[in-house]
């Protein structure tokens, strides 16, 4: 064996992990060395989630070996994986909201201890020399429950950062990051691999991979597929491998051939909230995606929970097939037509503990009901048709929502969302924590629906996402719609420059 | 699951299935388990207990109850609590039995009753739906309030009995059974089956999961919310107007504590602290279970101190159960 400082940190050993008889990694076999960016690329249930967790104590394997620094790692508990010098920032945020940052960033107060007391100076002034590293400014006194969600994001990681860590482990850490603090983040993460630190970083995001990392691992189905040099490597190679089939024909351009008149279908006129500033008009026409698109904060995710009724507005009207509303409910609206697709779907979708076909009677009670009972054989019907129509993998009746991958709750989500043909669709963050395959197809769905005479009205934080649905993209800043970009006139740059407010005409 | 090979992956996957099984099976029927348990156990123990007589006297006293315990799982299926119950029952039931003994006529008693367990309900009601209020928190301060209003009347009927009229009201008999006691066996199982089927009143349990997509799914959530906390106030006080007839005087401490029984006899049956989950009859059999319980200690001549320590006993076991429930589905 080598010796243990040119040799990897870290390295596995044929490690498989079986949840009862189901293995989620098998015969896993990669290492990890020294002050190298390492990517893990694959689809929603290929097992990244598994193998990072085995690494930072929180599974034991059920076969194989775990090497660290050349010797086996015996014992699983996060408490020793941290002692080795592992630390992972959490895809779910795990922040304490009502202490301030810098009690954040150094929870055992290490450096600002006096004693037994707490040196307030003391632990402002590391917490700041913390922040100051990624260029984040921010005050540190402030309690983190007024933060942004990529500002606790940040603190999260800065705070993982701070242990000193040999191994860093990052799942997703820029799904909720707008572009400056991505560029941060991609900045520090460098600076912390010139000082030999070692870098574990899952993420959907090819670019990213590609822009950041050293060597790219891909998972496929629990099992390793291939470790590649970051040389030469393109977006479309990757993805293939990722899926195991070729995705370019799912990824063609924008078809704008629409039948139906183009006439508008949701009309919004002097949208604002209590406490805003601005207000918002915009318009859908029928056959139209049009993309809304703003950074962190932008008062994008606001939009469109007031546009539906979910969040209460202080003036405006809503417009849709000729009727005119002041006031408006989830529920007025979707008899109008109009469908909500939301960006959180373990809050605000689906149903986790109940099974799919329970899942599916939600949006229709009362439809379905027979002599004020639920009709139950109608049920039936349906939730096989939608288990059909949507590429669902479940069982009906004995799968609960939360035993489905993340690809197939999104798909439930959908089908409960699209329970008749919508006139105007409201979609946020349609494919957020999706496979590849099941994001070509919901990008599919979503095209036929305009096609079809539909409307769209889609909320994305996914630029290329955007690009490729929409035939109008609407860019939001400080609650402000500023600019409708239109064929040609969209481009990456382009939307970006006007949400991050380096352009500001129009 | 095409794939197993070896016998030891089926023997994993039949644990599995097994636990859930079992899982499941504590959930819906464990209530029922316990209730023969118990029935056994005291009943060989103290011959008394199985008789007719007792057994009967136990129902009759759970038929004047039981209204409070399906309000009360109504509002735990959408996740809420409304623990003002035990104070809307005294000051309603006392209400009613000072105006009966004023001399008016029993149906405008009731009516008065049913009006002050309105009138509480739709007060937290409001708060929690309109200023999302924690509803624990907020119906504790109406638990305060609402027993001082009933204390004023208690003190000044001291000393008198209910008019004769409204004291023969639960003592009517059909078939030689007490009617309310019928009457409890027929909307239980009405209610049930509502519950079960009714596509309407199915979205309780769908509020209760998840109130934000309730609402994206077009359910009507505050109005069933409003609609709940009402129904728990009148159902508190149409059991409180029964009780006080039967008690025949004014009680300072009618209805004192009522809201934990019923809340560990709700949970006892399977309804979820955390929301989703609970059925009508099960709360039921379990508030009898309750009653059966504290007649054993009494039988075996426990003091009524201990008798509390038994319930609160029950009550932190069944939390206890219904966490880890909560955990293993999360």
């Amino acid at each position: 064996m080598d010796p243990p400082v040119a040799g990897p940190i870290l390295e596995m050993q044929h490690i498989s992990k079986l949840f009862g008889p189901v293995p989620a990694i098998e015969d896993i076999a990669f290492d990890v060395l020294p002050g190298e960016v390492h990517a893990i690329l694959g689809e929603n249930g290929a097992g990244k989630s598994t193998l990072v967790k085995i690494i930072c104590g929180q599974f034991e394997p059920s076969e194989g070996q775990l090497l660290f620094d050349g010797k086996v790692v015996e014992t699983f508990t996060p408490h020793h994986a941290r002692k080795l010098g592992v630390a992972m920032v959490q895809q779910e945020l795990s922040v304490f909201d009502h202490l301030t940052v810098a009690e954040n960033l150094f929870p055992d107060h290490r450096f600002a201890r006096r004693g037994g007391w707490i040196s307030r100076r003391r632990l402002y002034s590391a917490a700041a020399a913390a922040c100051a590293q990624l260029n984040f400014v921010i005050d540190v006194r402030r309690p983190v429950s007024t933060l942004t969600p990529g500002q606790k994001q940040l603190v999260e990681i800065l705070r993982c950062v701070n242990a000193n860590p040999r191994v860093l482990i990052l799942d997703e850490p820029t799904s909720g990051l707008n572009s400056r603090e991505g560029e941060a983040l991609v900045r520090l993460l460098k600076m912390l691999r010139a000082q030999g630190v070692s870098i574990l970083y899952i993420s959907h995001r090819i670019p990213e991979v590609l822009a950041l990392s050293d060597r790219i691992t891909i998972l496929r189905d629990g099992r390793k597929r291939v470790t590649l040099a970051n040389r030469d490597l393109s977006e479309d190679a990757l993805v293939a491998l990722m899926v195991g089939r070729d995705l370019t024909g799912l990824r063609g351009k924008f078809d704008d051939t629409f039948e139906g008149a183009k006439s508008p279908a949701l009309e919004v006129k002097g949208l604002r909230g209590p406490g805003q500033r601005r207000d918002v008009s915009l318009s859908v026409r029928r056959g139209e995606i049009v993309g809304v698109f703003g950074l962190e904060g932008s008062g994008t995710f606001e939009l469109s929970e007031m546009l539906v009724g979910l969040l209460p507005h202080r003036t405006g009207i809503i417009e849709v097939q000729g009727r005119h509303l002041s006031n408006w409910t989830p529920r007025k609206l979707s008899d109008l037509g109009v469908a909500f697709l939301h960006s959180n779907r373990k809050e605000a979708g689906i149903y986790l503990n109940l099974d799919v076909s329970e899942n599916a009677a939600a949006p229709r009670l009362s439809d379905l009901t027979r002599w004020g009972l639920l009709d139950r054989v109608a049920l039936g019907a349906i939730v096989k048709e939608s288990i059909r129509s949507f590429g669902i993998k479940a069982q009906p009746r004995d799968q609960r929502a939360r035993n489905l991958s993340g690809g197939n709750q999104q798909k439930l989500m959908l089908s409960l969302a699209l329970k008749k043909a919508p006139v105007c669709f409201v979609v946020n963050e349609p494919t957020r924590g999706v496979d590849v395959g099941s994001k070509a197809e919901i990008h599919r769905l979503l095209r036929s629906l305009a096609s079809n005479g539909g409307s769209i009205l889609l909320f994305s934080s996914e630029l290329p996402e955007l690009i490729s649905l929409a035939g109008a993209i609407l860019v939001m800043r400080d609650g402000k719609l500023l600019s409708r970009l239109e064929g040609e006139e969209i481009s990456e740059e382009r939307v970006m420059a006007y949400a991050a407010g380096t352009r500001i005409d129009g | 699951m095409a794939e197993l090979e070896t016998g030891a992956d089926v023997i994993h996957l039949r644990r599995r299935m097994a636990r859930n099984a079992t899982l499941k099976f504590v959930q819906e029927y464990g209530i029922a388990v316990v209730a023969v348990l118990a029935v056994i156990l005291i009943g060989v123990a103290r011959e008394n207990f199985l008789s007719y007589q007792n057994i009967s006297s136990l129902l009759y006293g759970v038929s004047l109850d039981f209204y409070v315990v399906v309000g009360f799982t109504f509002l735990l299926i959408m996740g809420e609590v409304d623990l003002s119950v035990g104070s809307v029952y005294a000051l309603s039931g006392m209400t009613a039995g000072y105006l009966a003994t004023q001399g008016l006529p029993l149906w405008l008693c009731l009516g008065s009753a049913l009006a002050i367990g309105a009138a509480v309900g739709a007060i937290n009601g409001a708060l929690v739906v309109r200023l999302r209020i924690n509803s624990i928190i907020l119906t504790i301060g109406t638990l305060l309030a609402v027993r001082g209003l009933a204390d004023v009347v208690a003190a000044i009927m001291a000393g008198q009995r209910y008019a004769e009229n409204f004291r023969a009201v639960p003592h009517g008999r059909l078939f030689g059974i007490s009617w309310t006691i019928i009457v409890m066996f027929v909307t239980v199982g009405l209610l049930e089956f509502v519950l079960a089927r009714g596509a309407t009143v199915r979205a309780i349990y769908y509020i209760g999961q998840n109130p934000k997509s309730a609402s994206i799914h077009g359910m009507p959530v505050d109005r069933f919310r409003m609609g709940g906390f009402v129904l728990s106030g009148m159902l508190a006080a149409f059991s409180g107007f029964l009780v006080a007839a039967r008690v025949t005087i004014p009680d300072v401490n009618m209805g004192r504590q009522l809201e934990f029984n019923i809340l560990t006899a709700a949970v006892l049956g399977g309804a979820s602290l955390y929301g989703g989950r609970g059925r009508v009859l099960n709360s039921t059999v379990a508030l009898f279970v309750l009653a059966m319980i504290l007649n054993g200690l009494i039988m075996f001549g426990v003091e009524p101190a201990l008798q509390q320590v038994m319930v609160g006993a029950v009550l932190v076991t069944i939390v206890v159960v219904d966490t880890r429930i909560h955990r293993e589905r999360r």
